[in-house]
């Protein structure tokens, strides 16, 4: 039984949707990755929100690659954490495996922190007093959900905000080459069919081909698109349903399973433990009934190839004085960003 | 003489490995899967074959030593997958530019994951030193998959239990025709889809049988 892979003449799955082992190319998110390069460069913190499947990871795996080189670089998931963020044992390398992988300098370290929305505000307290004292030149934080109350003083802030049809096709293209069978135009319609999520594109690719390679159609289209889509659909919403009993500790879990639900794409996160209503911004974690109402703010967003500066031109937009801050509601159409470094 | 040997055989039919059956579309799905680097969920209940089908995986791969075999059991009391993939390799493997890819990994009758170890599987998936992994559950709500780790489990198949025609199948490759196929299927009917009661009573059937012999 040969892969329909196999029989196309690829060794690997093309389109296996661990991050971007093909190819150095982040189809849709040059700007993101100058942004983050910058950032890192100039010794900020920075935070980059992504929900599943956009490409967080694979732009974590990138900047390794980029900065990872002279070994300056510490890397490390914070749902691994069973404690607190235990900054000093990182430093020093004993989290295994990870902090293996680069040597282990005390100091200007660039810290690379995964799935960071598990983080409490002391966590963040640490990472920024560690900061301080110079033991970490700069950190980029990937996550989920971004919960403002708890990232205080607020980092810069980088939402991926999806790629476009165009930069789906790349996407495919470095990983199929032009193969007839699929045209730009079919990998676009796949893409409108995949929530215009890049995890869910190449999912849904890897489903297609295998259905036309294995029905021997020599081409792929809407058609069959439409069928391959369809005989998974039983099995996809098995997929895509969240678990229902998802009892985990932190709070903030609850907020990206609405997050998934329904595709919205606020992601500010659940009421912050703090006892100061008056003075935090007030966050509710969005009710499906309350939602209509809140109008969604607008977050950086640096992947649309239109903008030739984006993120000079937000930073410009967005002047807002660091006391108001605190106070300002959610619902308000203001990109808080503050650069504290 | 063991009453299995006075029946003439040489060991106990009803413990010895008699492979799959039936099921065929669902091992080529999940040979499929794990070839092509993606993460499978199997739900099924007691009985419907889970463990079977992962022994099929392990047997279609020959033992060429990237399969790793792991009951779930074992691992909700705070295995580490870390050691779990080390331990399969040398310690200089360990070190990276030894590293070994592309293992596959079977958790069979997986009941919880602790956030821990859905990180490392996690990061060891996306790493490529797991090329694949097979979850076979009972529950997979039970599971409390972390998100990051769920968006990437590519499908989930449900196992159907043992059909009664599977099942006298099954029966008759372990002891042949020494009990008419009409007490076997009566005796699956009264089983209520219990396989491990049906297989005890089958056994218990052809003891019965060894007794008679004599009286025969």
């Amino acid at each position: 039984m040969m892969t329909w892979y196999k029989k196309l003449g690829f060794f690997n799955n093309p389109f296996s949707i661990k991050p971007a082992p093909y190819s150095d190319e982040l189809a849709g998110y040059d700007n993101v990755l100058r942004e983050i390069s910058f950032n890192i460069l100039s010794g900020k913190v920075q935070f980059v929100l992504g929900s599943y499947g956009e490409g967080k990871t694979a732009l974590l795996k990138r900047v390794i690659n980029d900065f990872g080189g002279k070994k300056e670089l510490i890397y490390f998931s914070c749902n691994r954490l069973d404690r607190g963020l235990d900054l000093e044992s990182l430093l020093a390398g004993r989290y295994g495996l990870l902090g293996k992988l680069f040597s282990i300098k005390p100091k200007n370290m660039i810290l690379l922190l995964d799935e960071a929305q598990c983080l409490t505000e002391e966590d963040y307290r640490a990472i920024l007093r560690y900061k301080n004292s110079g033991y970490l030149r700069s950190v980029v934080l990937v996550g989920a959900a971004f919960d403002k109350g708890k990232f205080t003083p607020t980092p810069i802030l980088m939402s991926l905000s999806g790629i476009t049809a165009d930069d789906s096709v790349r996407l495919v293209r470095e990983r199929v080459g032009n193969i007839s069978l699929l045209s730009n135009d079919s990998i676009k319609f796949i893409f409108e069919n995949s929530n215009k999520n890049p995890r869910e594109l190449l999912k849904n690719c890897e489903e297609i081909c295998r259905y036309a390679v294995e029905n021997s159609k020599g081409a792929v289209t809407k058609e069959i698109v439409a069928e391959a889509l369809k005989l998974t659909d039983a099995a996809e919403e098995a997929r895509k349903e969240p678990p229902k009993k998802f009892e985990h500790k932190k709070e903030d879990w609850s907020v990206y399973r609405e997050v998934l639900k329904d595709g919205n794409r606020i992601a500010f996160g659940a009421e912050p433990k703090k006892e100061a209503p008056k003075s935090g911004p007030k966050i509710d974690s969005p009710k499906q009934e309350e939602r209509a109402d809140v109008p969604k703010p607008e977050l950086l967003s640096v992947a649309k190839p239109q903008n030739k500066q984006p993120a000079v031109d937000a930073r410009k937009q967005n002047l807002a004085p660091t006391v108001q801050e605190a106070n300002t509601p959610l619902a308000e159409k203001e990109l808080i960003e503050k650069n504290y470094y | 003489m063991e009453w299995y040997e006075e029946l003439g055989f040489d060991e106990n039919p009803f413990k010895k490995e008699v492979g799959m059956v039936g099921r065929k579309s669902l091992a080529n799905e999940i040979f499929y899967h794990i070839e092509a680097g993606n993460i499978t969920i199997v739900e099924g209940g007691e009985g419907a074959g889970k463990t079977e089908l992962l022994k099929e995986v392990i047997r279609g791969y020959g033992g060429n030593g990237k399969v790793v075999y792991v009951s779930g059991k074992k691992f909700a009391n705070g295995i580490n997958i870390e050691r779990l993939i080390n331990k399969k390799y040398s310690f200089l493997g360990w070190l990276f530019n030894k590293n070994p890819r592309g293992m596959i990994l079977l958790m069979d009758d997986v009941e919880s994951l602790t956030e821990t170890n859905c990180e490392r599987l996690k990061y060891y998936f996306d790493q490529n030193y797991i090329r694949s992994i097979v979850f076979t559950t009972s529950n997979k709500e039970k599971i409390n998959f972390t998100p990051s780790l769920y968006h990437r489990v590519r499908n989930s198949f449900k196992l159907e239990p043992l059909t009664e025609d599977e099942a006298v199948e099954i029966i008759k490759k372990r002891i042949g025709t020494l009990l008419p196929e009409q007490a076997v299927r009566k005796l699956f009917e009264d089983s209520n889809n219990n396989y491990r009661k049906f297989l005890k009573d089958c056994e218990l059937h052809c003891r019965q049988l060894n007794l008679k012999e004599g009286a025969a």
